[in-house]
């Protein structure tokens, strides 16, 4: 059985390795792929590319892996593991799970399959870290990363075992879960005590990379050290200077490696063959859970009430924006889009009279929620058509034409991004005042509001209609669906799809800014106010973006108009 | 009316659909059958406007899919075998989305009687998620034919219904037909085909294989007279050979 199951891991890859290849037949894909290729020779591969603080970037990527190793581990244990570490698809449950197969081979057959992704995202991984102050070279980097994910995903997997048999057994399920659950709390207990205790020289340290080599320090010390040194033991290889360092350093976290593999298929021998059945319940459970955290959630049957109406007249691509703001009524995300923001603007009433290094601070937030909603937003926000080209053959069938269809399902992100945008730009121009600030008059930030609120839109929109195109274009290498793809799995894909998003949306940019700063400049040339000068560079740069975005909008949609199934399969 | 010209469809190298033409009036119900893997359900995507047409010309309601895509698909209503519902949207919820994008202005006196007539009364604020497969189907059913469509294209449009599902089903095609809606269906179930279809069109590998009323490709195949419709089909497309020694047709 074992045989056939590598013969379909191999098939399966080779068909999926194949068919990406084949798709680079297609102009727009070869295109695409070159371009990529020319962007990471160009940033990282290139010769005297390595620039800028070598020892610093490589510190920080140091510190930052193992902050979120932590965190995944943390949140895996407290809220369960992700569906993708141990869901089979249906077509897996439907053939395996009826046929003579262990459980462990099941289990085998899952961490097998896991590599792929694990080692391409070690491949990203290794490149994002090239520009550090390691000798090691390049595969040594790529294997040390992909050790660490596949540990991590291991981990996972386990926990998710284990949530499964306590599911399976009850409440003598639930005491097995017991001594796991003490010693991940005593952990990280630990690990919040010395970062309590050393709370103050972190605090002190100035800048965040130099707080967190400071927090990292202050785990080093017993106990935290002794508790933790099986993730020292993980990241040394990624730390080691050169190869021998690497090589010495890799004994002990194969251990890990092997232990977590010992753990995974042996700790639960006398585990029913059934309970990979119940894993698979469990995991679409714990998958449902993390998506309402997320802010998705699976509508309810009481979810219906939560309704808006419809006019059975009027515009007939609406009943697609309506159709998507339904769908983030019913998940709970537009609640949880505004969840920050008002906390921000509680913050703000509150501390509306507080002295100017508090009210910064809330002016930062809130500046830094705008900045990332403005920037990110549209990878949380996917109920557009990165969600609806999964029934593309009833989007086309419907009568209008692409490009309607297009603008309805990018209009839906933008406005409701927008809400909270405008709100939490009011917040920061209204408690960023004094200390320094002075020159900054009431004028001036009613200018600047006027100007960024169509700005805000129109970046949305742009950034919408990029996300919606890359899934028009290339469906093959976008992850489809209303869900943000998780996991180690999928993070090199996510991050090229980031990447790819982030440089067109910059040079969209471009020429609306040049264009808005040159009407500001002629309006405070004219009229000698900043104020309005502020207000028209928006509105002037809005245009050019809103331009741009309407362009974009009428090449995705006749893209559209020409995507069949069979390319977005 | 539907007017199909020299429809061709091609992946690559494989040519799916080669040069089909066939004509629906206003009233007639052409019955599409094949064998797996024939060309139905790449001729009904064209027809549907899902795919576009490698070559050839689709005309619904007298407007070119390819031209005048948007007028054309408002004459269209296209039942597929595998209901395509949005996950969270209950299903008057669907029907008040169709209406919208169809115009139904009458859409609240329209809901009733189709809930009611496809059983889905008590349904009405149900997601999909709580429907069962063939209650799905119904809702898709619904869906085509809120909006009073001229051309009607169904795939298989029985899979799933019950009985009685597919008993009222057959009922409503039948009668969409005698209102004047030019229907195109497909279905392997050759009975259903005998009963509602005023022609066929038999297709195999993506040609055209007979085509026209079952008298005119009986009496054009002298050798399939009096033998049912199972053994004509199995003949023109070539499956009976050797398995049940109903001859070809010269």
């Amino acid at each position: 059985m074992t045989g056939a199951l590598w013969y379909l891991i191999r098939t399966q890859a080779w068909n999926r390795l194949h068919k990406q290849a084949s798709r680079l037949r297609q102009p727009r894909y070869a295109v695409a792929f070159a371009l990529g290729i020319a962007y990471f020779w160009f940033i990282f591969l290139r010769p005297g590319a390595q620039i800028g603080d070598r020892n610093a970037s490589m510190d920080i990527a140091l510190i930052v892996l193992p902050v979120i190793f932590l965190g995944a581990v943390g949140y895996t244990w407290l809220v369960g593991s992700d569906r993708s570490a141990l869901a089979f698809t249906r077509a897996e449950v439907a053939m395996l799970f009826p046929a003579p197969v262990s459980r462990r081979t099941l289990v085998l057959y899952r961490i097998a399959q896991s590599q792929f992704g694990a080692i391409f995202s070690a491949f990203i991984w290794m490149l994002l870290m090239s520009r550090g102050a390691s000798e090691l070279p390049p595969p040594a980097r790529a294997v040390a990363i992909w050790l660490v994910f596949t540990t991590l995903g291991l981990h996972r997997l386990g926990v998710a075992l284990k949530r499964a048999s306590a599911l399976e057994h009850g409440a003598t399920g639930v005491a097995r879960l017991t001594p796991a659950l003490l010693t991940f709390l005593a952990v990280s207990g630990t690990v919040a005590y010395a970062l309590w205790a050393q709370w103050e020289t972190i605090r002190s340290a100035g800048a965040l990379p130099a707080a967190l080599r400071a927090a990292l320090t202050a785990l080093e010390l017993p106990p935290a050290g002794i508790v933790l040194l099986p993730l020292r033991m993980l990241f040394e290889p990624l730390a080691a200077a050169d190869l021998a360092g690497w090589a010495v350093a890799m004994l002990p976290a194969l251990l890990i490696l092997a232990l977590h593999v010992w753990w995974v298929l042996g700790s639960e021998i006398a585990f029913e063959e059934a309970a990979a059945e119940a894993s698979e319940k469990q995991a679409v459970a714990v998958a449902e859970m993390q998506q309402t955290m997320r802010g998705i959630s699976k509508p309810r049957a009481k979810d219906v009430r939560r309704s808006i109406p419809l006019a059975a007249t009027g515009l007939p691509a609406y009943a697609i924006l309506w159709k998507n703001a339904v769908w983030m009524r019913r998940t709970n995300q537009l609640r949880s889009l505004f969840l920050a923001p008002l906390l921000v603007i509680v913050a703000a009433v509150v501390f509306n009279d507080a002295e100017p290094v508090t009210r910064a601070l809330i002016g930062g937030a809130a500046s830094a929620f705008l900045a990332m909603l403005l920037v990110w937003g549209p990878s949380a926000v996917r109920n557009d058509l990165r969600s609806d080209l999964q029934r593309l053959p009833l989007m086309r069938t419907l009568p209008l034409p692409g490009r309607e269809v297009v603008a309805a399902e990018v209009l839906t992100g933008t406005l409701a991004l927008a809400l909270p945008q405008v709100l939490m730009l009011a917040v920061a121009l209204t408690v960023l005042r004094g200390g320094g600030l002075e020159a900054f008059t009431g004028a001036m930030r009613v200018g600047a509001f006027l100007g960024a609120v169509p700005i805000i839109v129109a970046v949305n929109g742009i950034n919408f209609t990029l996300h919606n195109g890359l899934a028009v274009y290339f469906p093959g290498w976008i992850r489809l669906g209303e869900k943000n793809p998780g996991g180690f799995e999928v993070m090199g894909q996510a991050i090229l799809t980031s990447v790819a998003t982030l440089l067109a949306l910059v040079l969209a940019l471009l020429l609306p800014s040049i264009i808005g700063g040159g009407v500001g400049a002629l309006v405070y040339a004219a009229s000698d106010s900043v104020a309005a000068a502020l207000a028209v560079t928006g509105v002037a740069a809005s245009i050019g973006l809103a331009t741009e975005a309407w362009l974009l909008i009428l090449a995705v949609g006749r893209a559209f108009d020409r995507l069949e199934p069979m390319q977005v399969g | 009316m539907i007017s199909v010209q020299s429809l061709t469809k091609r992946y690559g190298d494989l040519t799916a659909v080669d040069g089909i033409s066939f004509d629906v009036a206003p009233g007639e119900v052409l019955g599409l059958v094949g064998p797996n893997g024939a060309g139905k359900t790449t001729t009904l995507r064209c027809l549907a406007g899902i795919i576009r047409p490698s070559a050839g010309s689709v005309l619904l309601g007298g407007h070119d899919l390819e031209h005048q895509a948007v007028e054309a698909k408002r004459t269209l209503a296209f039942i597929p075998d595998e209901p395509q519902l949005f996950d969270y949207l209950t299903v008057e919820e669907h029907l008040r989305f169709i209406a919208r994008v169809y115009g139904v202005a009458d859409v609240d006196q329209r809901i009733g009687p189709v809930l009611e007539e496809l059983e889905l009364g008590d349904k009405r604020k149900s997601l999909p998620d709580e429907l069962s497969r063939g209650m799905k189907q119904k809702l898709a059913i619904a869906c085509g034919l809120l909006h009073d469509p001229r051309t009607l294209v169904l795939d298989e449009p029985l899979t799933g219904l019950d009985p009685g599902g597919m008993r009222r089903m057959r009922a409503t095609i039948a009668a969409r037909a005698r209102a004047g809606t030019a229907v195109v269906l497909s279905s392997h179930l050759l009975t259903l085909v005998e009963e509602l279809c005023t022609k066929l069109f038999v297709i195999r590998r993506g040609r055209c294989v007979a085509y026209g009323p079952l008298s005119q490709i009986v009496e054009a195949h002298p050798e399939l007279a009096g033998r049912s419709l199972e053994d004509i089909f199995l003949a023109l497309t070539g499956e009976g050979e050797g398995g049940n020694g109903v001859p070809r047709p010269a």
